[in-house]
């Protein structure tokens, strides 16, 4: 077996980082996907929270502009 | 002994016939349990669909009100249903508006959202849940709070478009806006299918990224050549299950057109409250649940549901058949 097989197996593997360009990229993405993620998952709580929120109101409060029931019922 | 030349005969002769005997009791014994095993399922197929789905081809010839015995009447609910119910083409309208507009949709923003989920760095519990969550709120609930949240006046879309300087639709109680409406709702509640599409998207090979990135692809690039071909039996599972659901949707339309007319009571004024507002709402199956149970008309009700199940089962066999050209099954022969 020569020198150099003996050292590449020896050597533990080491990734190679990213160039920053490649890094800043990969961020960018990640805060795009987690603020569409955001935004998308306040959209579909709204609507659960509302629907939550209702059978604690009067039906005059329910049909009303207000969405926290006061008081409760 | 005389007995034994006799024996020594039929020694070879007697032993094959009871052999064989044996091995057709064995056959039969072998078929009996099967057919024991099987009987839970036999008899609750035979009692819970078999004898339905034959009584209802039997009562789409017959004329039937509960009251009394079923009548004969041959195809006379048939000829009814395509010459002259007036009723009939607008709601098999709605209900192909419904499949062509919400089932796309559907199958989009789940994949999308599956998508970005699988994504996720941080969080991804949270947004599963979160995503998963109007899957689980009863219809009718679900659709109570929309025709609220929806409500032209004080519901709270309406009232945060009037902050923002627009004036918000009448959603519910307009006939343009109505079935718009029913497509949030539906869109809202595609938990199920995004579980499985993320399930989808998180089993496609790491290595077919790789080597596809090694190509020199870049993200679109891997997205329609590697995950979507990838993931495109589950597309197919979704699109027939949505176009399914959107032959037999009930309950969404019928609750939002009965709330949004302001008669939620059973008793309220039929001819008002179907497919309120200005039939925009009058589904397929609607119009099949007010002949049976309203107008108490079982035949033509029965002879809706057979149409309603040959027209399903085409375009399930129709959506199979194309899927040949598109689907992709990793591992077999096709």
């Amino acid at each position: 077996m020569s020198t150099a097989a003996v050292r590449a197996e020896s050597e533990p593997t080491v990734r190679k980082k990213p160039p920053p360009a490649i890094r800043r990229r990969r961020f960018l993405i990640a805060v795009a996907n987690h603020s569409l993620l955001i935004a998308a998952a306040i959209a579909f709580l709204l609507p659960f929270l509302f629907i939550s929120l209702t059978p604690l109101m009067s039906d005059n409060q329910a049909l009303s502009a207000k969405l926290w029931p006061h008081p409760f019922v | 002994m005389s007995s034994a030349p006799v024996a020594g005969q039929l020694g070879p002769v007697m032993p094959a016939i009871d052999r064989r005997r044996a091995r057709r009791k064995a056959v039969w014994r072998r078929r009996g349990l099967v057919l024991l095993f099987m009987s839970p399922w036999l008899v609750g197929f035979s009692v819970f669909f078999g004898y339905p789905l034959v009584m209802s081809i039997y009562l789409s010839f017959t004329h039937y009100d509960l009251l009394s015995s079923p009548r004969w009447i041959g195809l006379a609910n048939y000829r009814y249903l395509f010459g002259t119910d007036q009723q009939i083409w607008p709601a098999v309208r709605n209900t192909l508006w419904m499949i062509v507009v919400a089932v796309p949709l559907q199958v989009l923003f789940a994949f999308g959202i599956g998508l970005m989920v699988s994504r996720a760095r941080r969080g991804v519990g949270f947004f599963r849940t979160v995503f998963y969550l109007p899957a689980l709120a009863p219809p009718v609930a679900a659709t109570l709070g929309f025709v609220y949240i929806l409500n032209p006046a004080t519901g709270p879309v309406n009232v945060l478009l009037g902050h923002l300087g627009i004036q918000g639709p009448l959603w519910f109680q307009s006939p343009g806006w109505a079935k718009p409406s029913l497509v949030l709702l539906a869109i809202w509640g595609i938990g199920n299918t995004m579980i499985i599409f993320l399930a989808a998207i998180l089993d496609v090979p790491t290595h077919l990224h790789e080597s596809a990135e090694i190509d020199g692809a870049g993200p679109l690039q891997r997205l329609r050549y590697v995950t979507l071909p990838s993931i495109s039996p589950v597309i197919l599972f979704a699109v027939v299950l949505g176009v399914i659901q959107g032959l037999q949707y009930f309950t969404q339309a019928y609750v939002a057109a009965n709330i949004a007319s302001g008669q939620a009571s059973q008793a309220a004024d039929i001819t008002n409250t179907l497919g309120y507002p200005e039939g925009s709402t009058l589904f397929y199956p609607i119009l099949l649940y007010q002949n049976g149970f309203r107008y108490f008309s079982m035949g033509y009700a029965a002879a809706m549901a057979i149409v309603l199940l040959v027209v399903s089962l085409a375009v399930t066999l129709v959506i199979i058949l194309n899927s040949r050209r598109w689907v992709h099954y990793t591992g077999s022969v096709r």
